[in-house]
């Protein structure tokens, strides 16, 4: 049927090609006036919705940008467990460490205490223990130092504060005598790179 | 039969039917096009939204313990002989479980020593901390550096720092001490 029709356009060109483009135009005019403003409606539509669903995604990506900024400041203290126990672990290790010494090898302690101390604490330290190395040989002094209590009050965006209570053992091996004393510190930490330094002691005496 | 008569013909059917031609009609495609991107990038955001962290309900909670654990051991390190039964009474509020049980047998034994020793105890916290935090259970552990002033009858004052460690309970008005003592210097052995 319709290949008839068309060689029969074909075969008589005049009347067909007057009649198709009338055809199409006559057909066309009634739904091409419609068509174009319909076509020109859900063109509006397509481009408020594109609008509208764009703009939710722009809102999304920065509430969540948001929402990461805010938790990355959280403190995490007792709340994030595994975090918690490796910074109160790993302090615990540069608190021994650092507060423990023998006369017979002080340098050894100083060593150590580089690796596990950063910034203001390293001098700090280091004016501290240069009074150890005048005097641990002269009393022929072992310093062992244990920590009994540690708490994190502080655990957010790689820095630490923690409430340490250690007791330290003071032997000196001419005269055997030991003797006891108990400290108590807070102690500032960074984290870097995956591993916590001291950054800062404060032993509760005045000028610290 | 030419090669573009096909596609005259559907179009021709097309127009004579009065359907538009959303599919061939560049505009409507593009726009389609950017809607359908636009969606894509909406689920994603929406996703990121979704898996971002969120502020944990626990924080309060420990914030909260801590505040109070702070507050009874303060309490716990106050007392004005000339104030003594309101400073026990605030010792027994801020008390729950053994040590409570403590406070109020104790009570007036005690009132009689302060008021003869006419001492009054004052503290700062220095520092403190939780070491444990149970939030299921309502227990947690605290620690304390204080200053502790105390001045006597001839009036000298005397200060001195304590390493204090105490268990907190939660109760209906809150979390309050159930054990508080200082942390004793042992001989050497690790963990105290």
């Amino acid at each position: 049927m319709s290949a008839q029709s068309e060689s029969a356009a074909n075969a008589a060109p005049l009347p067909a090609s007057v009649a198709d483009p009338a055809t199409e135009a006559g057909q066309d005019a009634e739904p091409s006036s419609d068509h174009g403003s319909a076509r020109r409606v859900v063109a509006a539509l397509l481009a408020a919705a594109t609008v509208a669903v764009g703009s939710f995604g722009i809102w999304a990506l920065v509430a969540a940008q948001g929402l990461h900024a805010t938790a990355a400041a959280d403190n995490v203290a007792l709340v994030d467990r595994a975090a918690t126990g490796a910074v109160t672990r790993q302090i615990t290790h540069a608190v021994e460490t650092i507060f423990s010494y023998s006369y017979a090898d002080t340098a050894r302690t100083k060593v150590s205490a580089q690796r596990l101390l950063t910034g203001a604490a390293i001098r700090q330290y280091d004016q501290l223990f240069a009074l150890v190395e005048q005097q641990a040989p002269k009393q022929k002094l072992v310093v062992t130092t244990r920590v009994t209590r540690i708490g994190v009050e502080l655990l957010a965006g790689g820095r630490a504060r923690l409430l340490v209570f250690a007791n330290q053992q003071d032997t000196r091996a001419g005269t055997g005598q030991t003797s006891y004393g108990g400290a108590m510190f807070a102690v500032t930490a960074v984290d870097q790179r995956g591993t916590w330094k001291i950054e800062n002691i404060n032993t509760f005496t005045s000028g610290t | 039969m030419t090669p573009g008569d096909p596609r005259q013909e559907v179009t021709a059917l097309r127009s004579r039917l009065g359907r538009p031609r959303w599919t061939t009609d560049p505009l409507i495609a593009a726009g389609a096009a950017l809607l359908t991107a636009a969606v894509v990038f909406a689920a994603f955001s929406c996703a990121a939204w979704l898996s971002a962290p969120r502020a944990s309900a626990a924080a309060p909670v420990r914030d909260d313990a801590l505040r109070a654990g702070e507050q009874a051991v303060l309490n716990f390190n106050t007392l004005d002989y000339r104030k003594v039964e309101r400073g026990l009474a605030l010792w027994a509020q801020s008390s729950t479980g053994a040590l409570h049980r403590q406070v109020v047998a104790g009570k007036t034994t005690f009132e009689q020593q302060v008021r003869q020793a006419r001492t009054v105890t004052t503290a700062k916290i220095l520092d403190a901390a939780l070491t444990s935090l149970n939030i299921v259970q309502g227990k947690a552990r605290i620690i304390v550096a204080l200053q502790i002033t105390v001045v006597p009858a001839n009036g000298t004052p005397v200060t001195k720092q304590s390493r204090l460690a105490g268990e907190l309970d939660r109760t209906s008005t809150g979390w309050k001490l159930s054990a508080l003592g200082q942390v004793p210097v042992s001989a050497g052995t690790p963990g105290g």
